[in-house]
């Protein structure tokens, strides 16, 4: 064991260089390579640092061993940023998260892919991506954290508008880019926070007893500024907005940026600021608040969709939701367990959706399929394990990871057991519009374009499937009520802080029950409502108002549209209409004088410079007043 | 007979290699048919001697603590010394990237040449100055220097109109500047920094004299015009987009660098005990700079404008290190060394796809850059992200490094704006990245020669160098003004 | 002398009081002074002309001068306001000693190699045509520029 701690602290800078070294490789020579040699450069990149990262991790696998840090090399000491990897419980459950469900979709991508004009340019993304993820992840300082953080969204932007020349993407892109930008401002402001109070951005520092530090109405104002990056990031009420968008982007790029990885980010900064939410109940409750009404909310829109991917991304949105429920609960192992499960089972939904949009050519509307489990077998049947998984059917792992995180709401009491009900509700729906998306796609009587021939798609695509699906049915038994394996071995991680612990005994058991027939019935009566034509039919039109606004998305793009964009553009508008009167206009006017004077000292007496002296002469009246006024 | 004052040559040393380059360049220019040779002989000796001097400058400081003479008008100091070597650096980037523009210029080359380092020596004085009739000498050999250079070789008219303009408001500054050092010569009896320093802190009494006042606000007026302040930033926009973007990057820089350099001193020596008066105007010009630099910029279709306003933003970041009141001088410093070098390479960058000349630069022309020239819209990128403060750039480390400082400063109010302006600045400094990689273009492939790529690359290797490793520079700042 | 680090006094002021009504008695005396002492006859045709003798002209004179008249106007300000340093040492000579004559030696250097560069360059030459050819080969036009570039 302890050479395989020595190889840990020796070695682990492999798992970042890895996916770099893929990065530089194929952005330098990908493109002269024959297709599919850049795709495998980029999938044996990952994939080595997979296996590299599990090999360090064994020795922690057991529980109840420390993290350690590495330093790599000196950042910025001056604000105690080394760059330095902390390979800890925590960090280890999210390298192998992005290192394996990423290695998988690099693998399918690699089939998914083929064909495209830029499919070196692709792999070099998501290699950069993995990089951006892995520094993220295993970042010792907050800085580091932050370095992660923009380069995951500048990743997140690229593949977004990867097929740049469609409009729509290019505007998901950068629909993207401006609601991020909102998330990191409350980053930021909580960096300098913490810097300001610490001195330091050091974990080692930081979080080992902030209290000692930090007052707790500071601890809530950095944990909301933590909460806000969430937000943003995590796609949650009210930035949430970007993320259906950015479905835009390539089908795997989906399935591992915005559903698997990348948008876990903000779970993952509030778990890992564990020590400074445990100071402050309000900042958890506001957490946990954030996460029941978006849970609940992009589940009730995830009903209307007709989009097999909109579905999806509002599902990933809700089921974010619960996680940030479950660290806004102070239950971070049930969070971050929920994190990987979700990973896992999101990840294959997206896979199965982009085999199914790659045989339908192109097609993602869910009204125009139906019937596909004939011809797509393998997909459809994972994608019937991973529609289950996500339901809460036990024993497959989403049951498991929800059951956790409600337990613990509900076991927390008060304020929470409110939470737990939101929590519930949404269960139930989501078993629902996950029925309904598999009905409609793949069962039922086939509703294609007499011009689609569906047909399985190959191996290369479908061998990630089945392996995320094996992953989707059984990953859950690593954190079971008898066996907390999953919670013990992330404890040394949130030693410090107090834990919020699922319920025990008849109360778990009847928590776990009032999930698992809610589960149920949502996909009953998913399935007999969408599988009979005429009780569909019957239930829409009962239903129609909720069901139109929902897919709409209950009209809050436009909301935004009109009363956060127009007035902003207005703004911007009016300043530089200013600018091109006052300040333009002086320049085009003096040219056009020019042009007709034909010297340029004439019109220079005309008065157009006074234009330019207003600004100049105001401002120096402004100070010179001040300061007689105020004294020197 | 007179008191000889002391004369010590070491402290002049940079500045008068400069002054010598600057001869003997236009001796050669005009006397020589083959002068175009000897140029880049010239130019890249007269930066090694400038070099050679800030070393022994260094040695000196080092052996001896810093020193005052010439009658108590210049110091020699450490931080002096770092502001003209971040000045050299801009010669000598701004020099290799704009040199097809010097050539490009014939035998007017020379003239460039020379008002390059004529202005250098003006900016660089104001570095080194304790004198405020000295700093005025410094701050007209300079920026006469820099109106020339707009104006020089140039038969477009935009170009003509931006010289002239820059050359009308820069007097008037200059003007404003000079009737504020009267006044507080009027008012304090002292045209000496230490002077001024010493009345401030001996009689209370007087802090109420208008004159005085309007003196003090009257010569910060001079400066904010130089660095291109809000609401003083006026000719900024213009002169960026009208004057040869083959130098137009280094005139920016040299007026911030010395105008930067003054400012700092101010709050260091002169007007150290009245920080607190000062400091809400001056975190008031730096938010409004912020702003309003942010803002415009948002709504420009031309790159030079884009950069010319973004400069409105960085002089309030700048302020913004400056109004903490001589707390932030490593960080003050290491913003504006890491910004004018990014400065100058962009507008290298810019120089190549342009032409050299007055042509504007509309986003429209950058489309497609990324696959027509890989290196340049890739260094364009970097700088890009580096100006708008993107970790693993300097920039980064320059904009966190001033908002600790101010914020422990106290002064969050201001850190809060500039998070704002920065957040939303990223919009239009990537506005031209996506254009790059994103559009498709068909205008034109610029061709890269060696002397700019390796200006560009040196520029690039810093900006990221010093992101993802700023220690070094860091450390060597903290030891020469801690 | 005012003693540095102190306040001014009124009486500091008053070099600059006289300055100032000096000034304006200057105008105020002078002004009715000469309408007093002038003699006002009857308005003549020949007192009218522009020039009592000569040839009138014919035209109206081009509004804009020719830029040469403007160079040598300049020229001559630049290097006359030399000059009133080199009387400033001249009427301290013997007290600046040897100082001021390296000083003064060293400004002049310049102020010579400021006159050879406008030599060189042709801003004395007076014919215009000669010099435009001149400058024109020294002063490259924008599409020159962008043909270099």
């Amino acid at each position: 064991m302890d050479q395989l701690v020595t190889f840990a602290e020796q070695w682990i800078w492999l798992v970042i260089a890895l996916p770099l070294a893929g990065f530089v490789f194929n952005h330098f020579l990908g493109s002269r390579l024959p297709e599919p040699l850049a795709g495998v450069i980029a999938t044996l990149a990952s994939g080595s640092a997979f296996v590299v990262a599990l090999v360090a991790a064994l020795p922690w696998i057991d529980g109840g061993r420390h993290g350690v840090t590495v330093e790599l090399w000196d950042w910025m000491p001056s604000i105690g940023a080394e760059f330095e990897i902390l390979w800890d419980p925590l960090s280890i459950a999210m390298t192998l998260l992005v290192t394996g469900v990423g290695t998988l979709i690099h693998l399918y991508s690699v089939g998914y892919m083929h064909g495209d004009g830029r499919f070196s340019r692709y792999f070099t993304y998501l290699n950069l991506f993995a990089t951006s993820m892995l520094i993220l992840v295993l970042a010792n300082n907050f800085a580091m954290v932050f370095l992660g953080w923009e380069a995951v969204g500048m990743c997140s932007y690229l593949l977004i508008s990867f097929w740049y020349t469609k409009p729509v993407a290019a505007e998901a892109g950068k629909k993207a880019f401006v609601v991020n930008r909102i998330g990191d401002f409350g980053f930021i402001l909580g960096l300098v926070a913490v810097f300001a109070f610490f001195g330091t951005m050091s974990f080692d520092e930081v979080l080992v007893e902030p209290g000692a530090v930090l007052d707790q109405n500071w601890a809530t104002a950095i944990g909301i500024a933590f909460l806000v990056a969430a937000i943003g990031k995590s796609a949650q009420i009210p930035l949430y907005v970007w993320l259906p968008d950015a479905m835009a982007g390539p089908t795997p790029a989906s399935a591992l940026i915005h559903a698997a990885t990348m948008v876990t980010a903000g779970v993952y900064l509030i778990a890992r600021s564990a020590a400074i939410f445990d100071l402050s109940e309000t900042a958890l409750m506001a957490v946990a608040t954030v996460g029941a009404l978006t849970a609940l909310w992009a589940a009730i829109i995830a009903m209307g969709q007709n989009d097999i991917k909109g579905v999806l991304a509002y599902s990933t949105i809700s089921q974010l939701g619960y996680m940030v429920v479950g660290v806004g609960s102070a239950a971070f192992t049930a969070g971050i367990f929920h994190l990987i499960t979700h990973g896992v089972f999101k990840a294959l939904l997206f896979l199965g959706a982009g085999s199914v949009i790659h045989s339908m050519g192109d097609e993602q509307d869910m009204r125009k399929m139906g019937g596909l489990l004939k011809k797509m077998p393998v997909t459809g049947w994972t994608m019937a394990v991973a529609t289950l998984a996500i339901a809460g059917i036990p024993p497959l792992a989403g049951f498991w990871s929800k059951d956790e995180i409600l337990s613990a709401a509900f076991n927390r009491g008060g304020y929470y057991q409110f939470i737990w009900a939101l929590g519930i509700i949404t269960a139930v729906l989501t078993a629902f519009y996950m029925t309904r998306w598999f009905v409609l796609v793949f069962l039922g009587e086939p509703r294609w374009d007499s011009d689609a021939h569906p047909h399985e798609s190959p191996g290369v695509m479908t061998l990630p499937l089945v392996l995320l699906a094996v992953g989707a049915a059984v990953i859950g038994v690593i954190n079971t009520p008898w066996r907390l394996g999953f919670e013990h071995f992330l404890e040394p991680s949130f030693e410090s802080i107090h834990l919020q612990h699922a319920a025990e005994g008849t109360i778990a058991w009847v928590i776990a029950g009032i999930a698992t027939i809610g589960a149920i019935a949502g996909v009953a009566f998913g399935y007999l409502t969408y599988r009979n034509r005429e009780r569909k039919e019957r239930f829409e039109r009962g239903a129609s108002r909720l069901l139109s606004g929902a897919e709409r998305g209950f009209g809050v793009d436009g909301f935004y549209g009109k009363r956060v964009v127009a007035p902003l553009a207005a703004t911007a508008e009016a300043s530089a209409r200013f600018d091109s009167k006052v300040v333009d206009g002086a320049v085009n006017g003096l040219a056009a004088l020019v042009a007709k004077a034909g010297t340029a000292l004439q019109p220079l007496q005309s008065g157009f410079v006074r234009s330019y002296g207003v600004g100049l002469v105001a401002g120096t009246l402004v100070l010179v007043v001040w300061f007689v006024m105020r004294g020197v | 007979m007179v008191e000889t004052p002391e004369i010590s040559l070491v402290a002049i040393l940079p500045e008068l290699a400069l002054t010598v380059g600057a001869v003997v360049v236009l001796m050669v220019a005009v006397s020589s048919r083959r002068a175009a040779t000897y140029l880049p002989w010239i130019a890249g000796l007269t930066v090694a001697a400038t070099g050679a001097g800030l070393i022994a400058q260094y040695n000196d400081v080092a052996a001896n603590g810093f020193s005052v003479s010439y009658a108590g008008m210049i110091v020699l100091d450490n931080q002096g010394i770092v502001i003209r070597t971040v000045m050299l650096a801009a010669i000598a980037v701004a020099l290799l990237v704009g040199w097809r523009y010097v050539t490009g210029l014939g035998t007017r080359g020379g003239e460039a040449l020379s008002l390059v380092f004529l202005s250098a020596v003006g900016f660089m004085l104001m570095a080194s100055s304790i004198h405020f009739m000295l700093l005025f000498l410094g701050l007209e050999v300079g920026s006469i220097s820099l109106y020339v250079l707009a104006a020089l070789g140039q038969r477009a008219k935009r170009a003509d109109e931006a010289a002239m303009k820059y050359f009308l408001l820069g007097s008037v500054a200059s003007a404003i500047f000079l009737y504020g050092v009267a006044l507080l010569y009027a008012g304090t009896g002292s045209l000496t920094y230490l002077g001024v320093f010493e009345f401030f802190s001996g009689d209370t009494l007087v802090f109420s004299d208008g004159l005085l006042s309007a003196g003090v606000a009257l010569l910060f007026v001079g400066l904010l015009f130089k660095i291109a302040a809000a609401p003083f930033h006026s000719w900024a926009p213009d002169v960026y987009q009208g004057a040869p973007a083959g130098i137009v990057g280094y005139m920016g820089a040299a007026a911030k660098i010395g105008a930067i350099a003054a400012l700092l001193r101010f709050v260091q020596v002169p007007f150290q005990s009245v920080i607190e008066s000062i400091q809400v105007p001056l975190a008031a010009v730096a938010a409004f700079s912020v702003v309003l630099g942010t803002l415009y910029a948002i709504v420009q279709q031309d790159l030079r404008r884009v950069l010319a306003y973004s400069g409105v933003s960085h002089a309030g970041f700048l302020l913004m290190g400056i109004a903490t009141g001589g707390v932030a001088e490593v960080q003050v410093l290491f913003y504006l060394a890491t910004y004018v070098l990014v400065l100058v390479g962009a507008f290298g960058i810019v120089s190549l796809l342009e032409g050299s000349g007055s042509a504007g630069s509309p986003i429209e022309n950058w489309k497609g850059l990324g696959r027509r020239s890989p290196f340049l819209a890739w260094s364009l990128t970097v700088f890009m992200l580096g100006m708008a403060g993107m970790p693993a750039t300097a920039g980064f480390i320059g904009k966190f490094g001033i908002f600790t400082r101010a914020w422990s400063g106290d002064l969050e109010w201001l850190v809060i704006v500039g998070l704002l302006a920065s957040v939303a600045a990223f919009f239009f400094y990537l506005r031209v990245v996506v254009a790059m990689f994103f559009e498709d273009g068909d205008g034109k492939t610029p061709k890269l020669g060696w002397p700019a790529g390796i200006g560009i690359g040196l520029t690039l290797v810093i900006t990221v160098g010093l992101g993802l490793y700023p220690t070094p520079l860091l450390d060597v700042l903290t030891a020469a003004l801690g | 002398m005012l003693a540095t680090g102190r306040r001014m006094t009124l009486n500091d002021y008053l070099p600059a009081l006289v300055m100032f009504l000096l000034a304006v008695g200057f105008v105020a005396v002078t002004l009715p002074l000469s309408r007093l002492i002038s003699t006002r006859g009857p308005a003549t045709p020949e007192k009218e002309a522009p020039y009592e003798c000569g040839i009138l002209p014919e035209v109206e004179p081009a509004q804009r001068f020719p830029v040469k008249f403007y160079l040598v106007a300049i020229l001559f300000v630049i290097f006359d306001v030399e000059i009133i340093f080199l009387f400033a040492w001249a009427a301290n000579f013997p007290e600046l000693g040897w100082f001021g004559v390296t000083t003064v030696g060293i400004f002049t250097l310049f102020v010579l190699e400021t006159l050879l560069y406008v030599w060189r360059r042709g801003a004395l030459d007076w014919n215009v045509r000669r010099r435009a050819r001149r400058f024109a080969a020294a002063s490259p036009t924008p599409q020159a520029l962008e043909d270099a570039a």
